[in-house]
């Protein structure tokens, strides 16, 4: 079932308690001044404010650039140009973009699976010298922003001759600490007598974290998957610091600023393009709405 | 204070569910009424909706001389305690004790007067500085009714409120809710699940199982006289022995005993004896005795109850959504009853026991409904 | 499992020092040995990526370097010192802190307001969240492609809805005077779904039993949720105070695309600055990555200092229930 964005706790109590309208309320009988309940009257202005930004870009790129440059704006070009998006994809290296994106993404978020997990493993449940220590250090790294590490890791970067090539979009992210964070609070909730049975059993750590942890945590890798997946794809600074005119090393993000950037006043073929771009995303979202609103409160919860 | 009157209540929830089901029952100005039976009975169901935290589905409620059933709980003058006491965690203990009479807009003074005659009526006056998060569970208990009896209100709801606490403090705050009742006087309607607590506490006791009233009276006329087999396998504890018993010509056979009750219709019957009735008699008794075999006995001190088996059917009744546990035990045949005896007698298990029937302690039900048959 | 006699046993343990090869063998199956093998990758990378920038920042900082050409120049504190003589930097500051006065009290009311409405059982609620959600997993860029196209002064959308009700038309990014508010509604806009889903799982662990007593006792709908709801969201709250301060002290992505922090340097926040510095004008010949790094820490110091003093505020004013 695909419930939209569930909260991350229950919403009502387990007992039906009929309260039909309120939740977080106590329910007081009123009468009904109108036949719909009149949140909806903010409710929904609100989301037409929210969507109207994403309606209209796809609306305008649906139109032919004459119609872009029509005051006052036509609402709805009467036949829909789909020919727009087959122009941006002739027009500019939109799949190079998009097939390195993917490329990038991917590898950082699988790279990130693998290592936060062992990294969280061996910080939550198992006890070696300088464990608190080292976790300690690792932990404090999240509290520096990203414009401290901005140039040195660049200058780190240009060293390891990793400047305008996918590599430096990928190897400094290998790793997120703030994964390791996740997962190691994760880990920690999961019932220690599990793993306990299996070392008298005879397992090597190794085979109780694959066969034992992991399968009992994927919601939580679930989670940090999404959220990698959302900051590698959406990232802008650090590839737009490190690909400087190897053009072949774009990503989506990097490609869409200089298309628009060419194309400024052509309206109809950057809405076309942007729409392309959101569209991985969007989708991912709908299909796992759960694990993003789950990861956005514990980014924010445990944050 | 107030009389409080269901006429006709029901409760439905999608589903659907009927969770209180034609409820009619009035409480007195000034009692003492206690909803009690088993989880889901509907008695927490009942009390919410007098307090407007559930909506009356059919019927009505009053409050007094007024039919409440639209008005939200604020305008209500009731108060509740909650089975978590729901304190204000952000909140002291005298601004919790204060909170509803500030939100009435009664003068700073009189709060004050109020809150400090209620805390030490409570023996909360040290307390009244720390948060709920500071205090045992004994004390937050306290400051839950203190919230309710600082209000005065029209109608006191308890909503399983000691049932979160440890047992030896559940006996003390069963005297002390007992004693605070006596002085303040007030129409109090109380839930609970606990029989005992029912027969304890409550003026009137009020059975309900699957939302229907099963009987309302005084605890002893309740226990003394269930209105049918679930009452009487509810109340008391150990629960009264249900067995199967066979009518004819106003003679009643049950496992080689026999009793003459004229009145009695033809046909099976259900025979009910609580474990006091029966009383082990030697071979020189004369009158009718049934033989048990002895096999469990639990010593408690001040008296020895005795478990064992005799030669007659146990009553294998289903009436309603009530817990079949709470019918009679035993298989087949042969049905295992319950005795009380007095400390210093302790029979062997597998002994035989000749067991006479005091004959005022039975009690006769319907085996198809349930109910019971009284003398006419 | 047959005993072995005393003899051998005693032989096994009595005496014998065990030999550093069995020592060796014993640490590689420890837990010592495990728990570096699992962390070591991570920690390696952290390390070369994490660490060595903020130490090497910080020498930076004290140097006057450039990004492409090896230049190393000590030079003490004189880049910090220069920090408070230069009028782009103090630009800069008052623009970063406009924003985030800005930013941070509407998407955090707004937002509380949302999660209210959001928080009970109608009609549509899960369309109602999707709406909210969505613009949360927009990229900076596509965002700012949207509203710029939406902002466009000429031949936007919002010129000609706010012409309708008689007001505008507006400059919106192109106007220097708007441009920070603009900016300000494009980021509200981009971050309110994850303010409200923060909001909203803060509500839903308000025990609905207090909520219960507090109608009993004669809370009207307002002093319920400013009296009893309110106070238990504290947590939340600070939280998102401090999220977004350190958010929107940050901001970048959004200045770069949009507004390249014109018009006329309107715009130019602190991040924005010293990316100028070290990647625009720092390319050529000039070497400024030594103060921009230094201009960095001193944004890390400010913000740290602001994180701590609004935590201990917040201990203060906040309660965390038990």
């Amino acid at each position: 079932m695909s419930a939209v964005a569930e909260a991350p706790v229950v919403l009502t109590r387990s007992d039906a308690r009929s309260l039909p309208g309120e939740t977080g309320m106590v329910e007081r009988p009123r009468r009904r001044f109108l036949p719909f309940d009149p949140w909806h009257l903010f409710l929904a202005p609100l989301a037409a404010v929210m969507l109207l930004p994403l309606l209209w870009m796809v609306v305008t790129s649906l139109q032919t650039e004459a119609q872009t440059f029509h005051f006052p704006p036509i609402l709805w070009p009467g036949t829909p140009r789909f020919g727009n998006y087959s122009e941006v994809l002739g027009q500019s290296a939109f799949g190079t973009w998009f097939w390195n994106t993917t490329v990038v993404t991917v590898t950082v978020v699988a790279s990130n699976l693998v290592l936060c997990t062992l990294a969280a493993y061996a910080f939550a449940r198992i006890h070696f010298l300088g464990r608190t220590f080292v976790y300690f250090v690792i932990l404090a790294t999240l509290m520096v922003p990203l414009q401290v590490v901005l140039i040195p890791t660049f200058l780190i970067v240009k060293e390891l001759g990793l400047l305008d090539r996918l590599g430096a979009l990928v190897v400094p992210n290998l790793v997120n600490v703030f994964g390791i964070f996740l997962l190691t609070q994760f880990f920690r909730t999961l019932p220690i007598e599990l793993e306990e049975a299996a070392r008298i059993d005879g397992a090597s750590r190794l085979s109780i974290l694959l066969r034992i942890v992991v399968p009992l945590s994927l919601p939580a890798l679930a989670t940090l998957a999404v959220i990698q997946f959302l900051w590698t794809w959406n990232d802008f600074l650090w590839p737009l610091v490190t690909i400087l005119t190897n053009q072949d090393a774009f990503t989506l993000q990097l490609g869409l600023a200089t298309f628009q950037g060419a194309h400024n006043t052509q309206w109809h073929l950057v809405s076309a393009a942007n729409i392309m771009s959101m569209l991985p995303m969007i989708v991912l979202f709908l299909l796992a709405q759960r694990y993003f609103v789950r990861g956005i409160a514990t980014q924010g919860l445990k944050g | 204070m107030a009389r409080v009157a269901f006429d006709h209540v029901t409760k439905v929830y999608p589903g659907p569910v009927v969770a209180v089901d034609d409820l009619t029952l009035q409480v007195a100005d000034g009692e003492f009424l206690i909803l009690v039976g088993p989880s889901g009975c509907g008695k927490s169901t009942a009390l919410r909706m007098v307090a407007g935290l559930e909506r009356i589905s059919e019927g009505a409620i009053a409050i007094g001389d007024r039919v409440v059933n639209d008005v939200p709980p604020k305008d209500r003058d009731i108060a509740m305690v909650f089975q978590n006491y729901a304190l204000y965690p952000h909140m002291t203990v005298e601004k919790n004790l204060g909170f509803g009479l500030r939100r009435r807009r009664t003068p700073r003074e009189d709060v004050r007067v109020r809150v400090d005659d209620v805390s030490r009526l409570l023996g909360l006056e040290d307390l009244l500085r720390r948060r709920p998060g500071q205090l045992s569970g004994g004390q937050r208990q306290r400051v839950a009714m203190g919230r309710a009896l600082v209000r005065e209100p029209e109608v006191f709801l308890l909503d399983e409120p000691l049932s979160n606490l440890d047992a030896q403090l559940r006996v003390q705050m069963r005297s002390e809710l007992k004693r605070l009742h006596e002085r303040v006087g007030a129409t109090t309607i109380y839930v609970t699940h606990d029989q005992v607590e029912a027969i304890t506490l409550g003026e009137r006791i009020a059975v309900l199982s699957g939302g229907v009233l099963q009987q309302v009276g005084p605890p002893q006329e309740v226990y003394d006289d269930p209105a049918n087999v679930f009452v009487a396998r509810f109340i008391g504890s150990p629960p009264m022995n249900l067995l199967k018993g066979n009518a004819t010509d106003g003679c009643i056979r049950l496992g080689g005993v026999e009793f003459r009750d004229p009145q009695v219709p033809e046909g099976e019957v259900l025979v009910g004896i609580r474990p006091e009735g029966l009383r082990p008699v030697g071979q020189e008794h004369e009158g009718p005795t049934l033989e048990v075999g002895v096999e469990v006995v639990e010593p408690l001190g001040d008296e020895v109850l005795v478990h064992g088996s005799i030669d007659a059917g146990p009553a294998h009744v289903r009436i309603g959504p009530e817990d079949p546990a709470l019918l009679a035990d035993g298989e087949g045949d042969r049905a295992t009853i319950t005795l009380r005896l007095p400390p210093e007698e302790r029979p062997r298990p597998g002994s035989r026991l000749q067991v006479a029937i005091a004959p005022h302690a039975i009690r006769l039900f319907d085996p198809v409904s349930g109910r019971a048959i009284r003398p006419t | 499992m047959r005993w072995r006699s005393p003899g051998r046993l005693g032989d096994l343990t009595a005496g014998r020092a065990l030999r550093t090869v069995d020592r060796f063998r014993r640490f590689l199956v420890s837990d010592h040995a495990a728990g570096w093998a699992f962390i070591l990758p991570s920690v390696i990378l952290i390390a070369v990526f994490g660490i060595v920038p903020i130490l090497w920042g910080l020498i930076l900082s004290f140097q006057k370097a450039g990004l492409i050409s090896p230049e190393r120049e000590w030079v003490g504190v004189s880049n910090y010192a220069k920090i408070a003589s230069d009028p782009k930097a103090r630009q800069a500051a008052v623009n970063t802190i406009y924003y985030s006065a800005l930013f941070v009290p509407a998407s955090i009311l707004v937002a509380l307001f949302i999660a209210h409405a959001l928080n009970r059982r109608i009609a549509f609620v899960r369309f109602y969240r999707l709406a909210v959600f969505i613009p949360v997993v927009t990229s900076t860029i596509a965002t700012g492609i949207m509203f710029l196209w939406l902002f466009d002064k000429n031949y936007g959308l919002a010129n000609w809805l706010l012409g309708k009700v008689g007001l505008g038309p507006f400059g919106f990014f192109e106007d220097p005077n708007q441009a920070m508010i603009a900016l300000v509604l494009m980021t509200v806009w981009g971050w309110l779904g994850f303010d409200t889903i923060i909001y909203l799982a803060a509500l839903q662990g308000v025990p609905q039993e207090l909520l219960e007593a507090a109608s009993i006792d004669g809370a009207s709908r307002w002093s319920s949720f400013w009296r009893v709801t309110w106070p238990m969201l504290g947590p939340a709250t600070l939280l998102l105070v401090v999220w977004s301060t350190i958010s929107a002290l940050q901001l970048f992505d959004e200045v770069f695309f949009v507004t390249h922090g014109g018009p006329l340097g309107r715009t130019s926040v602190v991040v924005f600055y010293v990316y100028r510095l070290a990647f625009e004008q720092g390319l050529g010949s000039l070497s400024l990555a030594g103060y921009a790094a230094a201009i960095a820490y001193v944004l890390f110091l400010v913000i740290l200092l602001l994180t701590l003093a609004q935590f201990w505020l917040g201990r203060r004013v906040v309660h965390y229930s038990s």
